[in-house]
């Protein structure tokens, strides 16, 4: 027999008898029942069988009594009762605040800090020293600057994924 | 067997919002074999497309709000159906590389002279050749080309279906037939 060429099926060529033979064997109709039972419980919510509404019902009114439990449990611990205060609550006292003689905070000198650890990743945001900007900050005008190709390796900061920047280096040519 | 009930989708979809459970089987009836084609062609895989089928048929049931008045219920059925497919395929593909199956080397279909021809085994394994064929597609080639094919959308409807214009749509089917003829054509008998 000459089986059919399945590049005709390609081109939409084949035959509609030869076509439909090629389709996949329909499902059982157990099947297809089962998926029509699942349909109707998802579609029409009255199709659901009185036992699983039971269920269902059962299972929310068991939730909200936890939550009511919950809550009275919560407000109980957050408000003790007012008629019977506890020792400590009644003899606390305001405490006095450390800092209250002083007009300008103390700050540390450098003789009192030293610093043990450093995280790598902090290496370039640790201000140390004078700022470094301490007057008018002059900016480049548009004659001033052309911008060409962006060095190898160059990246956008992960978290700005999503607005379109172009990064100059400290450094960098003014050409770049 | 029912007679199968003559009200249009439209009609039955109505019913259907308010509780008719009739209606629901009439309309199930009706485009169930449509919808299963589809997606067994996009999955080539008998339980996943009955998923795809069921998934589909939910949730274009429960979510006619975005339906109503766009299109017919066929092509926003196949729409959702075709998705529904693709998503089951992608997750399977993640649970199980070998998934879509790999075409052998030997020729699927040739007629042993020794043995009676067995028409029934043939179209099986041809049926698994089209599904191997079909997995190479991209996904968007592959859904265009189904919804067309084997989903009987015209142009305008699977443009509709897929947010796309026509000629995106002619341009996907040139390229899925194109490709679809070279990989069957490895397939072809010496």
């Amino acid at each position: 027999m000459t089986p059919p060429d399945p590049a005709r099926y390609a081109d939409g060529s084949l035959d509609p008898t030869t076509r439909r033979a090629l389709d996949p064997a329909p499902p059982t109709r157990a099947e297809w029942k089962r998926v029509s039972d699942h349909i109707a419980l998802r579609v029409l919510p009255c199709a659901r069988p009185a036992g699983q509404r039971g269920r269902r019902i059962a299972a929310a009114l068991a939730l909200a009594a936890c939550a009511v439990f919950a809550i009275l449990v919560w407000e109980g611990r957050k408000a003790p009762a007012p008629s019977n205060p506890t020792p400590e609550l009644a003899a606390a006292q305001p405490r006095p605040d450390p800092l209250a003689e002083f007009a300008v905070l103390p700050v540390a000198s450098d003789d009192e800090m030293r610093i043990a650890t450093l995280r790598g990743d902090w290496g370039t945001g640790l201000v140390v020293g004078l700022h470094p900007l301490e007057g008018e900050l002059q900016l480049a005008t548009a004659g001033e600057v052309t911008v060409g190709r962006a060095p190898v390796g160059m990246a956008t900061p992960p978290d700005f994924d999503d607005e379109p920047m172009v990064l100059g280096f400290l450094g960098a040519r003014a050409s770049e | 067997m029912p007679r199968p009930d003559p009200a249009t989708d439209d009609e039955l979809v109505g019913r259907i919002a308010r509780g008719d459970a009739l209606a629901l089987d009439a309309l199930f009836v009706r485009h169930r074999e449509l919808a299963y084609r589809v997606a067994y062609r996009l999955l080539g895989h008998d339980a996943d497309a009955l998923d795809a089928v069921q998934d589909g048929f939910v949730n274009a049931l429960t979510h006619l709000g975005r339906f109503r008045g766009q299109s017919s219920f066929k092509t926003w059925l196949l729409k959702i159906v075709s998705n529904a497919a693709l998503d089951i395929g992608r997750v399977r593909q993640r649970q199980d590389a070998r998934y879509v199956g790999t075409p052998s080397d030997e020729c699927p279909w040739v007629a042993d002279d020794d043995a009676p021809a067995d028409a029934g085994l043939e179209r099986a394994d041809l049926r698994v050749v089209l599904a191997d064929a079909l997995a190479k597609l991209p996904a968007a080639q592959r859904q265009t080309f189904v919804l067309h094919v084997d989903g009987e959308l015209s142009y305008r409807e699977v443009a509709d279906v897929l947010g796309i214009s026509i000629g995106t749509v002619m341009s996907r089917l040139f390229y899925a037939r194109q490709r679809l003829k070279s990989f069957l054509a490895e397939y072809v008998c010496p």
